[in-house]
C-alpha cells in the first residue's frame, strides 16, 4: 500500500501579536510506496508530529489530501476511517499509550480484541519475546517503565501486521539495544512490503530509512 | 459490543475508587427518588382509604363534640374520645329531604383501667341501617358480626383466646382488620346492641360519660347519604338551620384538613426529590467530566487503535449503565430498609394516613427509580464524551501528553 499527501497543510487558530492564525504545516507533498522506510527529522515544534497525526488521518489538514493507493481517508466516515485504520495502520504514538485497565498481553491483542477477531498467540508471543516483554506479559501499564511502555506502544502497532505504520519517536525511551530491536522490527515489516514513517531525533534510528525527510518551521527542506 | 462491555467491566474494576464513588452518588439519587416517592404514594394511599372509609356525604355530630374531641381527632389519630346527642336527631335528619340514608354511630373511649382490657376507642354501627363501616369490614370478613362480637383494627394485639373486655363486657374477637393507615386501625367494631350493652356498663360502673343524654338513647354521630340530583352542601345547610344543637359536615370538608396537610408534605417531597435530582445530576456531570478529562489520553489511545466515535460512546454507555444499576441497586436497597420497616413511625411522625403502597405500584416506583438512574447516568456521560469526541484525535493525544 503506497500512502499519498498531496498538498497537505495544517493551521491551528492561536492567538499571537500578529496573526490569529498558526500554520504548523505548510503544504506538503509526500509519498512513501510499499516496503520503504522514511525517516521524518527536525527540531521541536517543526511540524513533524503535526504531518504525521494527518497521515494517519487522526488529524484532519486544513487542505490538501491523503490517500492510501486510491483510497482518500479523509473522504471516509468516522466509522470507515476508524476500521481502515484498524485493520491496515499501526501508529505508534509520542505519548506513552498502556491502557491502564488491561495488561501488557491484553494491550497488544487490543487491534484484534475491538474488532472481535481472535489474535494468533504465537504472534504475541513473537512480538513479546522480540521486543522482551514476556516477563512482563501479565503486568499492568502503572508498573512499567517508560522504554517497556514504549515497546508495548511497538509490538500493538505490530500485532496486525499493517500495510502501513507510523511511528512518532519510536525509540525515544529506549537504550541501544532495544533501539536496534525496535528499528529491526520495522525493517523486517517493511521488508515484508509495508511502508513505514517515522518521526526521530535519534540518527541511529534515522539510519534504517531508506529516505529522510528534514522539517523546519513547517516546511520540508 | 462484547469487546465494548469486557472493557468497561475492566475500566470499573481497575479503578475502584472511582466507581465506587459514581455508585455512591447514583444510590444517592435512586434513595431519593424511590425513597421520596414511596413516601408521597403511602401518604396518598392512606388519604385514599380514610376517605373511602369514611363512606358518607355528610356526618352530623353534637355541638359539644368540639369540646371533648372532634371526629377526625377520633378516626384520623386514633385518640379516644366521645360526644353522644339523643338519638331523635336521627328521625330529624331522615325528615330532612335530600336525604337518602342516614345510619348512626357511637363511640365509646375504653377506660385504662381494670374494667377493660385496652384503651382504644371502640365504634358502635347499626346493622340494619349502616352503609359506610360495614361496606368495608366485608372486604376482610363476611361473616355475621352477632352480638358480642367485635372486629378489631390491625394495631390491635389479639389476644389468645380471641376475647377482649370492655366495661365487664366480654367480647369475642370475630375478624382483624388490615391496615388502613390511620387512627381506625386502633379502633374496635361492635354492632349496636354490643356497644349499648358496653355504655350501660360503663355507667353502672361510674362512667358519667352522657351528660344528660340517657345512656339507651345516646348516639354519637349521624352519616348520611343524599340522594342523587341533590346539592351536598345545601343538605347540609338545611340540617344545619333545622335541627339545634348539631353540627353537619360535608365529609370531604372534614377531611379536607389532611388532605391540604397531605398536599403539602407531597410538595415538600416533591421539591427535595427534584432538587435532589438536579443537585446529583449536577455532581455527576461535574464528576464526568472531570473524569473524561483525566480520560483524554485513554480515548486518544483507543482511537489510534482504531476504535470509532459510536464505539467510543458505546463503551462509556456501558460504563455508565453499571454505574447507573449498580447505583440503583443499593439506593433502592437502602430506601427501602429506611421505609418498610417505619411506616408506623412515619405515620406518626407526619401526623398523616400512611398506608404502604401495594407491590404492583412499588415494583412500578422501583423500575421509575432505576430508570431515571440509568437516563441520568446516559445523559451525562454522553454529554461528557461528546465534548471529547469532538476534538480531533491527534488534539487529544497532545492535551493527554
Amino acid at each position: 500500500m503506497r500512502v499519498i499527501a498531496q498538498g497537505i497543510s495544517k493551521d491551528y487558530f492561536r492567538q499571537r501579536r500578529d496573526s490569529n492564525v498558526f500554520t504548523a504545516l505548510f503544504p506538503t507533498d509526500m509519498t512513501v510506496s510499499e516496503g520503504e522506510i522514511a525517516a521524518v527529522m527536525g527540531r521541536s515544534g517543526s511540524g513533524k508530529s503535526t504531518l504525521l497525526n494527518i497521515l494517519a488521518g487522526l488529524l484532519s489538514p486544513t487542505a490538501g489530501k491523503v490517500t492510501y493507493d486510491d483510497a482518500d481517508i479523509f473522504a471516509m466516515s468516522d466509522d470507515e476511517r476508524s476500521v481502515f485504520r484498524n485493520k491496515h495502520i499501526g501508529v505508534i504514538p509520542q505519548v506513552h499509550t498502556g491502557l491502564h485497565s488491561l495488561n501488557v498481553r491484553q494491550n497488544i491483542m487490543l487491534p484484534y480484541d475491538m474488532y472481535g477477531e481472535k489474535c494468533p498467540d504465537e504472534r504475541i508471543d513473537e512480538l513479546l519475546e522480540k521486543l522482551g516483554l514476556m516477563t512482563l506479559a501479565d503486568v499492568y501499564p502503572d508498573e512499567l517503565s517508560g522504554g517497556e511502555m514504549r515497546r508495548l506502544s511497538i509490538a500493538r502497532a505490530l500485532v496486525r501486521r499493517p500495510d502501513v505504520i507510523l511511528a512518532d519517536e519510536p525509540t525515544g525511551d529506549l537504550d541501544g539495544d532495544n533501539t536496534r530491536i525496535a528499528m529491526e522490527l520495522l525493517a523486517q515489516a517493511a521488508g515484508n512490503g509495508a511502508c513505514v514513517l517515522f518521526v526521530t531525533h535519534d540518527d541511529e534510528a534515522a539510519a534504517y530509512a531508506h529516505k529522510v525527510y528534514r522539517m523546519s518551521q513547517g516546511r520540508i527542506e | 459490543m462484547r469487546f465494548e462491555r469486557s472493557l468497561s467491566i475492566s475500566n470499573l474494576r481497575r479503578k475502584p475508587v472511582r466507581t465506587a464513588a459514581l455508585v455512591l452518588l447514583t444510590a444517592f439519587l435512586s434513595f431519593a427518588v424511590f425513597g421520596g416517592s414511596l413516601l408521597v404514594c403511602g401518604l396518598r394511599n392512606g388519604l385514599s382509604s380514610y376517605r373511602s372509609r369514611l363512606g358518607a356525604d355528610i356526618v352530623v355530630i353534637p355541638n359539644s363534640a368540639r369540646s371533648k374531641g372532634t371526629l377526625d381527632s377520633i378516626l384520623l389519630q386514633g385518640i379516644p374520645g366521645y360526644f353522644y346527642m339523643d338519638s331523635s336527631v336521627l328521625d330529624k335528619v331522615r325528615e330532612i329531604e335530600g336525604v337518602e340514608a342516614a345510619a348512626p354511630q357511637f363511640y365509646l373511649a375504653s377506660a385504662s383501667a381494670g374494667c377493660c382490657s385496652v384503651a382504644v376507642q371502640i365504634i358502635g354501627f347499626d346493622p340494619d341501617s349502616d352503609f359506610s363501616i360495614q361496606p368495608w369490614i366485608r372486604e376482610n370478613y363476611s361473616g355475621d358480626i352477632s352480638d358480642g362480637d367485635i372486629i378489631v383494627g390491625s394495631n390491635i394485639t389479639v389476644p389468645a383466646n380471641r376475647i377482649l373486655s370492655f366495661y365487664n363486657t366480654d367480647c369475642h374477637i370475630a375478624a382483624q382488620l388490615a391496615s388502613t393507615g390511620s387512627g381506625l386501625d386502633n379502633a374496635v367494631y361492635a354492632n349496636m346492641n354490643t356497644i349499648r350493652q358496653m355504655m350501660s356498663n360503663a355507667k353502672e360502673l361510674g362512667f358519667d360519660y352522657f351528660d344528660s343524654v340517657p345512656e339507651n338513647k345516646a348516639i354519637s354521630s349521624v352519616m348520611i347519604k343524599v340522594m342523587d340530583g341533590y346539592d351536598i352542601d345545601s343538605v347540609t345547610n338545611d340540617i344545619n338551620i333545622h335541627i339545634r344543637r348539631v353540627e353537619a359536615t360535608r365529609s370531604q370538608n372534614m377531611i379536607s384538613g389532611i388532605a391540604n396537610g397531605l398536599s403539602k408534605v407531597s410538595s415538600v417531597i416533591g421539591v427535595l426529590i427534584a432538587f435532589i435530582w438536579i443537585l446529583a445530576v449536577g455532581i455527576l456531570m461535574i464528576a464526568a467530566n472531570m473524569i473524561f478529562n483525566e480520560r483524554v489520553k485513554e480515548f486518544a489511545i483507543l482511537r489510534v487503535v482504531g476504535i470509532s466515535q459510536k464505539k467510543l460512546c458505546s463503551l462509556v454507555s456501558q460504563e455508565s449503565l453499571i454505574i447507573s444499576l449498580a447505583g440503583a441497586a443499593a439506593g433502592i436497597g437502602a430506601a427501602a430498609l429506611a421505609v418498610f420497616p417505619f411506616g408506623t413511625a412515619i405515620r406518626h411522625s407526619l401526623d398523616l394516613p400512611y398506608l404502604m403502597p401495594d407491590a404492583v405500584t412499588v415494583t412500578v416506583i422501583m423500575c421509575a427509580a432505576v430508570l431515571l438512574a440509568v437516563v441520568s447516568g446516559q445523559m451525562t456521560s454522553r454529554i461528557s464524551i461528546s465534548k471529547i469526541t469532538s476534538q480531533e484525535t491527534g488534539i487529544l493525544l497532545r492535551d493527554g501528553a
